[in-house]
């Protein structure tokens, strides 16, 4: 198995919970082909439990496997491994910055310091409540402290700035309950969806979601509240031009809504009305990606639309499709 | 398949090898008994097994896990020895087999299936009926139903003391007592398993050891039969389980191990068998009480069931050569936890039969009534016909319509638990030949059932997932088994030898592009093998087993990424028995898994080795 991949996109696919079963499928649309177990091709064996994200940083992928508390290290284009990163108990999400790796910890309501040429992790900055989504900006580290969007919540309602050159939090704004992800928008603004409070027990203690503008100099904040109760957005993703914001209306699946970055509102009705439980636009086609996972015994789907939300194609990957890396 | 080729082979030789020697070894049954005729009603027109521990190897030092393993019609699913674990029969899931111990489910409402794991082989019986059985046993019987006995002593009194040890720190004891008069008889027992089970596995091309699995394991039982006549008989009877046993997460060895499992069960029971000039009225009432905690550094979760059971029934004999039996049941079940809103859920049941016993012919035909709560469960009848042709060679068949309700679990889970689940239903027909004689049985079956409404969990609006009745299944098979006996002075040999053909397979499916159609349903084997051996010289006892199971998929939609590959175990025993005096001493040793065959029962999770047992058992 020499193959290397140069096009297309990587798909992260969670697995069973429990089972050790991740799986890394790559999808290449000229021509059309998919390698569902690319990694395990490669390797020989499968990535560990919950495969929960991905990035890619100098040559090299970083594959965050939360229930086995490892970031596996693997050539990007061979996907070769390259070893472990462990010593983080529930990583989630992992943003990059010359030779520093950042990941937040779930578990440790903290944000490891990662050094990317030992793989080791360095050190451990306290956050928030459950951190989640990171966006580095400016030399600035942007946390998204979730508070843990289900029941029962811890509810936490900020985003840290740190500061990358001391590693130390310089701020902690205050957004809306459950800030879940960040993106940047073309005008240097920084982008959060906060997912609101979801009581599964009692929904009548739901409490609505937002999407959230702040200003990186001055940490002014515009709120655009999704009154719909039903709906607890997350997944926050850009399109190459990063003038529209799309998010899922809820973390395990929902539809997809998009928002112009000048819109005065939320929008109330979704661009896609299906089940998402991964969402992924191409930086330069716009192409929307959607990640479905029919039930968790069997492989999941990763359907294609154009940018006006026309279906493409549909192609089987790995169990829960969860997130995509575009490599061209 | 060359696979299997190759291990029918070597069970041909083994059977060969040892064909020459021969016996039989018989449990011996309380003398008392209780029976209240549903086992032996349902048994009419099914193939149905007996096992023993005694008929096992490290039967004295093991759960029923392995029990019924050793049957070919039975998958086993299990996180390691002693953890959690489940079974399922001739195609079905786990959820759908029934287990009882003194007219007492032992399935958790919850979950719907027995942990088999927490229940030790240790002095006990199972008689495992194959195929539908709603009609006698209600809900759940869609697989097999297996009627769990306690062994007792062959005399008045009786003291048995056991212990000994094995491989991965597993330590065992046990203790039976039995003492009475002619009048009363209690017997109590006692039985300990621990172990740390931290067998070493590959992965990633180095050597792990395993984490977490350990187990501790208490069972106490205590059963107390008053005569207050020849024809009147009570028995109380307690069962208690405590385990203390840790969760191993996958074979990947970076996934923190943490969480642990705590069970505390407790069942008593009162049964009372009043014997009139005509019939047999047999009266259960029974408690149960279950209680499991969870927890990790993250999560402390406690979930409880308590269940109420009275059951009624009257066997009364006609005229001629016929018969009736009919009674009624009734279960109710309270659960609370974290994870369910408190649930209830009462289900009565009626149910009557009529039986002819003819020269030739034995007939059954039987219905069965349920409601549970104000629903209506699906009507239950079964015919089961056995015919003698000539002295020895019998045909039996049987049809029925067996049903099982959604768990508590899947009616009120929160988040997404869906009260208006349909039950899965659907007929089940076998038809077969039996041959005994004195020293041969043999005996094939081909059994079909049909499951609608199949439940299962999918992801709906908002990322919440709920149970649906959303697949149609079909099941159907072979059974065939064959056992010699033989005797030559003191030198006696049993060997049997069991197969299962099971092809169970998704029909159709409302799910959008569901690739489980067509696919067998997971973690069901095609092929399965099991032979024994039981040789005994004098004092000498010489076991030796071979179980094969077929690959089965852990995934719906049969993804070779999913497979488990097919393994067969050898398991081996040696046994002596010294008497001093009045004193007998049975000392064993035992090899499990002899070839050092690596394998897995649930993906991901490596089972141990070759790894050893050694035990002393006195009994006065």
């Amino acid at each position: 198995m020499d193959e290397t991949y140069t096009t297309g996109v990587f798909v992260s696919n969670e697995g069973v919970f429990g089972s050790g079963e991740s799986t890394l499928s790559h999808i290449s649309y000229n021509p059309q082909g998919v390698t569902p177990t690319a990694f395990a091709n490669k390797n020989g064996y499968t990535l560990g439990d919950i495969f929960q994200s991905m990035t890619e940083h100098n040559g090299n992928l970083y594959m965050v496997i939360n229930n086995s508390s490892a970031i596996e290290v693997a050539d990007a284009r061979t996907l070769k491994s390259k070893g472990q990163i462990t010593g983080i108990t529930s990583p989630r999400y992992m943003v990059t910055d010359g030779n520093l790796g950042f990941v937040s910890d779930w578990a440790d309501d903290a944000v490891k310091v990662v050094d990317l040429i030992s793989n080791t992790v360095t050190s451990s900055i306290p956050v928030g409540v459950d951190p989640e989504g990171m966006f580095v900006h400016n030399g600035m580290l942007y946390v998204a402290n979730s508070g843990g969007s289900i029941y029962p919540p811890a509810p936490d309602s900020t985003m840290s700035v740190i500061e990358i050159a001391t590693l130390t939090e310089k701020q902690k704004v205050v957004l809306d309950l459950g800030p879940h992800s960040i993106q940047l928008d073309a005008n240097g603004m920084i982008w959060v969806v906060c997912s609101g409070l979801s009581d599964f027990s009692d929904p009548s203690r739901d409490s609505e979601g937002s999407l959230v503008k702040v200003n990186p100099t001055t940490f002014a904040t515009d709120n655009f509240i999704i009154s719909d109760l039903s709906v607890h957005p997350a997944r926050l993703t850009t399109n190459g031009a990063m003038d529209k914001m799309f998010f899922t209306g809820n973390l395990y699946g929902g539809s997809m809504y998009a928002m112009d970055i000048t819109a005065s509102m939320a929008p109330t009705a979704p661009m896609i009305n299906e089940n998402f439980y991964g969402l992924g636009v191409h930086p330069t086609t716009s192409e929307i990606y959607r990640g479905y996972s029919p039930a968790f015994d069997q492989n999941g789907f990763v359907y294609r639309y154009d940018q006006i939300g026309t279906l493409i194609d549909s192609t089987s990957v790995g169990i829960g499709p969860n997130s995509f890396l575009f490599i061209d | 398949m060359k696979n299997l080729a190759l291990h029918i082979a070597l069970i041909g030789a083994c059977s060969f090898t040892w064909a020459q020697s021969d016996t039989s070894v018989q449990n011996v049954l309380d003398e008392i008994q209780l029976s209240d005729n549903r086992m032996e009603s349902l048994a009419v027109g099914h193939v149905s097994t007996v096992m023993a521990d005694t008929q096992l190897v490290g039967g004295q030092s093991s759960t029923f896990t392995e029990v019924l393993f050793a049957n070919h019609a039975n998958h086993i699913r299990s996180f390691g020895p002693g953890l959690s674990a489940t079974f399922s029969s001739r195609g079905s899931s786990s959820s759908q087999v029934n287990l009882f111990w003194n007219n007492l489910p032992l399935n958790s409402p919850g979950l719907g299936s027995t942990d088999i794991g927490l229940l030790p082989s240790n002095g006990f019986s199972l008689t495992q009926v194959n195929g539908g059985g709603s009609t006698f046993f209600g809900n759940q019987a869609m697989g097999a139903t297996v009627n769990v006995e306690q062994n007792g002593f062959n005399k008045p009194q009786g003291l048995r003391i056991g212990g000994g040890m094995g491989s991965f720190g597993k330590y065992f004891g046990n203790l039976t007592g039995k003492f009475g008069t002619n009048r009363w008889q209690n017997t109590l027992s006692v039985d300990y398993l621990s172990a740390e089970n931290d067998f070493e596995y590959e992965y990633r091309e180095a050597t792990h050891k395993r984490k977490n699995a350990d187990v501790q394991l208490l069972n106490i039982t205590n059963q107390l039969d008053y005569r207050f006549s020849p024809k009147s008989n009570l028995r109380l009877a307690y069962w208690g389980t405590f385990a203390d046993r840790g969760s191993p997460s996958s074979f990947v060895p970076t996934t923190p191990a943490t969480s642990r499992l705590e069970d505390e069960n407790h069942k008593v029971v009162a049964v009372l068998s009043q014997r009139f000039q005509k019939g047999l009225l047999s009266l259960t009432q029974g408690f149960l009480t279950e209680k499991q905690r969870f927890f990790n550094d993250n999560l402390d979760e406690v979930n409880s069931t308590k269940n109420v059971v009275t059951k009624a029934s009257y066997s009364l004999p006609l005229r001629g050569d016929w018969y009736v039996f009919f009674g009624i049941d009734n279960i109710y079940t309270m659960a609370e936890g974290q994870s369910k809103s408190s649930a209830q859920q009462n289900n009565l049941a009626a149910f009557g039969s009529v039986k002819y016993q003819g020269k030739r012919l034995l007939a059954v035909l039987a219905a069965r009534q349920e409601f549970i709560d104000s629903e209506i469960a699906p009507f239950s009848p079964s015919l089961s016909l056995e015919y003698e042709f000539i002295k020895n060679l019998k045909a039996v068949g049987n049809i029925s319509y067996n049903f099982r309700y959604p768990t508590l679990n899947d009616l009120f889970w929160t988040v997404g638990g869906n009260p208006d689940l349909k039950p899965e239903q659907g007929w089940n027909g076998e038809a077969g030949l039996s041959y005994q004689w004195s020293w041969i049985n043999a005996s094939v079956t081909y059994y079909k059932q049909n499951i609608d409404n199949f439940i299962q969990w999918v992801p709906g609006a908002n990322g919440i997932w709920s149970p649906e009745n959303v697949k149609q299944v079909s099941i159907e098979g072979v059974e065939s088994e064959v056992g010699f006996q033989h005797k030559f002075q003191k030198l006696e040999t049993q060997l049997t030898f069991g197969y299962n053909y099971n092809n169970s397979v998704v029909v159709t499916s409302d799910l959008p592009n569901d690739a489980s159609v067509g696919k067998q349903l997971i973690y069901n084997p095609q092929n399965k093998i099991s032979s024994h051996l039981n040789v005994s010289y004098k004092q000498l006892r010489f076991l030796l087993s071979y179980i094969y199971t077929d690959e089965v998929y852990a995934r719906a939609d049969n993804d070779p990424l999913s497979r488990l590959e097919a393994f067969g175990v050898l398991n081996t025993e040696v046994s002596y028995r010294l008497n001093i005096k009045k004193t007998k001493v049975d000392m064993h040793v035992s090899i499990l898994n002899l070839t050092n065959q690596e394998y897995q029962t649930i993906k991901n999770y490596p089972m141990p080795g070759i790894n050893f047992n050694t035990g002393i058992t006195l009994s006065i």
